[in-house]
């Protein structure tokens, strides 16, 4: 019987511009240094056994991204924490270790939504207006941009460009009240609706509206990977 | 500052503003930005003052080549223990990253500290082979120092250079201020002594007066200390020197005890997937087989082992400080380690539980070979690799492989017996002395190895072949031979090709163009220093990536400056004629080398040194300190036999 442990945690900084390929032997050569004794899969090549969540785009950090790692035998929580984070390279955080059962185990079926957030960008004159009035002019058009019934894009897939509808992935999006001078959005998607979509997708469909105002997305930080509880 | 493109840059701009516009502006814009970040895990990021001396290793080609080299991980362990010295690390950014450089204004960085390159002291190349020059070239544009040496003084950077392709340093002779020839761990120190005490003379101190400090080392070669004069043919007539005290030679530098010599065992570990993503223990340095057109088996001997106790504590620290899944056994020539099997068998015993794996990068020809790969990887059957270069038993003996036709049919059967499926085999043509027969030979060879694999393995076996053009290096027996003329070498790579057509085997040969313009390098003179910079003026870099070679410019190049390509690939050069790295000495004697040619000539061959006795190549001296050395440690391993 093998162990198992949800791992939530931080991949930012230097590490936002790591490939998930990249991040998967990373994490393993960490777990290696930390003398954590992880299960080998079964096979021409053993590896270990460890089964991440949906991948980040190359440029977006995650404050809380998810993983499940299979070890030999039961460890303190706190202590692989400590252990991991003492190993780790910069960019690489954990958060939170907690053993779960075997029965909760399939990471990728569990998770459900995916929680961004976008700082955008000003290069023109709405800048000058007030806040509030800018919060509820942007809101209008969140409001309008949520009503269409399909949201139709092209995207480059390996296939050649194809068209997909941006709407079904879009859960919810809204403005995030903060005090500086800057405009956040949370914009909420699903994550099992055929498969992950990037969120500079979304935004960018959405500030298409504003093209002559020059609105650039300035960041994005994916917030929290959500499960779904059955 | 005007760059190669006219562009000014205005003023110079910090650290930390070149990491804010990295950060903001470029790394979301750049194909794999994981190249231009650093912060890997092991990097070392060092405190400086005004008395620490900064030295740049810089590696002209892309991040996952230049991490790949043990070379440079072995000068960056070494500068950074030092509390005086501190070493950063500079790659060639690709085109993409270039561009976006030029852009936003920012100069050429180290990935440590994104310290501009013009604020090192030292500048480091490594020079692995001679189509990075223009690499070499742009790395300093791009980092605003002047390319020429006699353009820069105290106040700038000075540039050195290393490596396999230093032992002919001629045609960099106008743009590298000081090479070092040789093993590089003792050297590296005694430069940065030399420039302390150098800084230690004040304001007054003058760059002369450096390189001449430097001169004085074992080792070291100044260019600019020598005129060359020419006969009116081309000719080189004579090496001249141009300051009184300067080095008549200039000797390789050989560390006699590998064994103690310091190792990287907490070596940078990328974040990114890089070429060679492993522990890199080098077994032993050396080769002593004397294949005669290999530089590498010539300029790197003596053999000297790594004692097994040493390498199995090495093992332990590199794992345990980077977390690798993989060691390679590393030398030139793994199988020929004397304690090889014991040491694999070791290492497997040791971390098979742990799911760590390990590799011998190359295999001689025989079934000892085959029998130590199935000991690395005990159930992954993946492909192997040989080299039998030529097809004839008669060139093996020109070239002095000592493999015959029969040990690779032999080895080959015994690898599909132990459940190989796929098999890749190199070899090289237009060798000196070649004919339609030798060609033949390899076909006949490549066919005979396809029909034991369809018989013994059938559907799944697969057979990939790799034929590369012969191109004469210095320091070696064909060192006066004239390198094959492209029209024969692309007849022969498509007679080749008809004749081995099947779907089982894949076929590989590079660009003739690329094999000319290496040959033209490897045995230059300073005068190629001309169309060098009017190549790279023209936009040539990553010449050895087929997606960037541009030979239509290097063309252009060589005619500007009047230049005969064919002077130095084809000609055929005489006994007595003075090479232009003649002063550089290997430690093999020039009569050796030729002997070896008459011998070549002959087709008489001459066995591995360490278990025939010694051929007298001019390193007894050596040879003879290093058995001393090994006797004091009784340490126990195979070093050459020597009276
Ligand atoms: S001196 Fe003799 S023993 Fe030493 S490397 Fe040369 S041939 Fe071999």
């Amino acid at each position: 019987m093998s162990c198992i442990y949800r791992v939530k945690y931080e991949k930012n900084g230097p590490l936002k511009f790591i490939s998930h390929l990249d991040l998967n032997s990373l994490f393993c050569r960490t777990l290696r240094r930390a003398k954590i004794d992880v299960e080998l899969t079964q096979g021409f090549n053993p590896r270990f056994k460890i089964s991440f969540g949906p991948a980040l785009p190359l440029g977006i950090a995650g404050w809380q991204e998810v993983l499940d790692i299979y070890l030999l035998k039961e460890l303190d929580n706190e202590q692989i924490k400590e252990k991991i984070n003492r190993f780790a390279p910069v960019g690489l955080k954990i958060k939170e270790v907690e053993p779960i059962s075997e029965k909760e185990n399939g990471l990728s079926k569990s998770l459900k939504w995916a929680n961004y957030l976008i700082q955008l960008g000003f290069d023109g004159k709405i800048n000058r207006l007030a806040k509030e009035e800018y919060y509820s002019y942007l809101e209008g058009n969140i409001n309008n941009f949520l009503n269409q019934k399909n949201i139709l894009v092209e995207k480059n897939t390996k296939k050649g460009l194809r068209e997909v509808d941006l709407r079904p992935y879009i859960e919810k999006m809204e403005i995030v009240p903060c005090q500086d001078k800057i405009i956040i959005i949370r914009l909420i998607v699903d994550i099992q609706y055929k498969g992950s979509i990037n969120p500079n997708l979304i935004i960018n469909e959405f500030l298409k509206k504003f093209e002559e105002q020059k609105i650039g997305i300035s960041e994005i930080i994916r917030e929290q990977l959500i499960v779904k509880v059955s | 500052m005007i760059n190669k493109y006219g562009k000014v840059h205005v003023y110079k701009k910090t650290n930390k503003e070149i990491e804010k516009i990295l950060f903001s502006e470029i790394l979301e814009k750049v194909e794999k930005p994981g190249r231009y970040i650093g912060k890997e895990y092991n990097e070392i990021v060092k405190k400086s003052d005004n008395k620490t001396i900064k030295v740049a290793l810089s590696f002209p080609d892309l991040y996952e080549i230049g991490m790949s080299y043990l070379g440079f991980k072995i000068l960056y362990d070494i500068i950074n223990k030092r509390e005086d010295a501190l070493a950063e690390r500079v790659f060639s950014p690709a085109g993409d990253m270039e561009e976006l450089m030029l852009k936003k204004n920012i100069p050429l960085f180290s990935l440590e500290t994104y310290r501009p390159l013009s604020d090192f002291d030292i500048i480091g190349f490594s020079l692995q082979h001679e189509l990075c020059y223009t690499n070499v070239l742009n790395i300093m544009s791009l980092g605003n120092i002047d390319i020429h040496s006699f353009k820069r003084n105290e106040s700038n950077p000075l540039i050195i250079a290393g490596g396999p392709s230093a032992f002919n340093p001629e045609p960099l002779a106008d743009f590298v201020d000081l090479f070092v020839i040789g093993d590089g761990e003792d050297i590296i120190n005694e430069i940065i002594d030399v420039y302390q005490l150098w800084l230690k003379e004040g304001e007054a101190r003058e760059k002369k007066s450096l390189l001449k400090k430097l001169d004085k080392l074992s080792g070291t070669y100044v260019p600019s200390f020598y005129d060359v004069n020419y006969f009116s043919d081309g000719r080189i007539k004579s090496f001249q020197k141009n300051e009184q005290e300067v080095k008549t030679k200039i000797k390789k530098r050989i560390l006699v005890d590998l064994d103690s010599a310091p190792f990287p065992v907490s070596p940078i570990v990328p974040n990114i997937d890089i070429v060679h993503d492993r522990i890199t223990l080098e077994i032993f340095r050396g080769c002593t087989r004397g294949c005669r057109f290999c530089q590498a088996g010539m300029i790197y001997r003596p053999v000297r082992e790594r004692t097994e106790k040493n390498l199995l504590k090495l093992a332990d620290e590199s794992l345990e400080h980077t977390g690798y899944e993989e060691i390679s056994l590393s030398s030139l020539s793994s199988s020929d380690y004397s304690q090889i099997d014991s040491l694999i068998e070791k290492l497997v015993d040791r971390y098979q539980d742990r799911g760590v794996g390990v590799s011998l990068p190359s295999l001689r020809i025989d079934g000892f070979s085959v029998q130590l790969a199935r000991q690395t990887q005990r159930v992954r059957k993946t492909g192997l690799t040989f080299a039998p270069e030529v097809g004839t038993d008669r060139m093996s003996n020109t070239v002095n492989k000592n493999v015959s036709e029969n040990d690779l049919y032999q080895t080959i059967q015994y690898a599909f017996k132990e459940g190989w499926r796929r098999i890749k085999l190199y070899f090289m043509i237009g060798l000196p002395t070649e004919t339609w027969d030798d060609i033949e030979g390899i076909i006949n060879m490549v066919k005979k190895v396809e029909m034991i694999g369809k018989k013994m393995v059938g559907k799944k076996f697969s057979l990939s072949i790799s034929v590369n053009a012969f191109i004469p290096k210095s320091h070696t027996p064909f060192q006066w031979v004239g390198q094959e003329k492209e029209d024969i070498l692309k007849e022969k790579y498509n007679y080749i090709t008809k004749k081995i057509r099947s779907k089982n085997i894949s076929y590989s040969y590079p660009d003739t163009k690329l094999s000319l313009l290496e040959a033209i390098f490897a045995r230059g003179d300073r005068r190629l220093g001309k169309v060098l910079e009017e190549a790279y003026r023209m936009g040539c870099k990553f010449d050895s990536w087929r997606e960037y070679f541009n030979f239509n410019n290097w063309e252009t190049a060589f005619q500007k400056c009047q230049i005969d390509m064919s002077f130095y690939a084809h000609r055929e050069r005489n006994k007595e004629e003075i090479m232009p790295w003649d002063l550089i000495d290997c430690g093999i004697k020039k009569d050796f080398l030729w002997l070896e040619w008459q011998r070549a000539l002959q087709g008489v061959t001459i066995d591995d040194c360490r278990s025939s006795g010694c051929h007298n190549c001019g390193l007894q001296e050596v040879c003879k300190k290093l058995i001393e050395t090994k006797n004091n440690k009784e340490a126990d391993v195979k070093e050459c036999i020597i009276d």
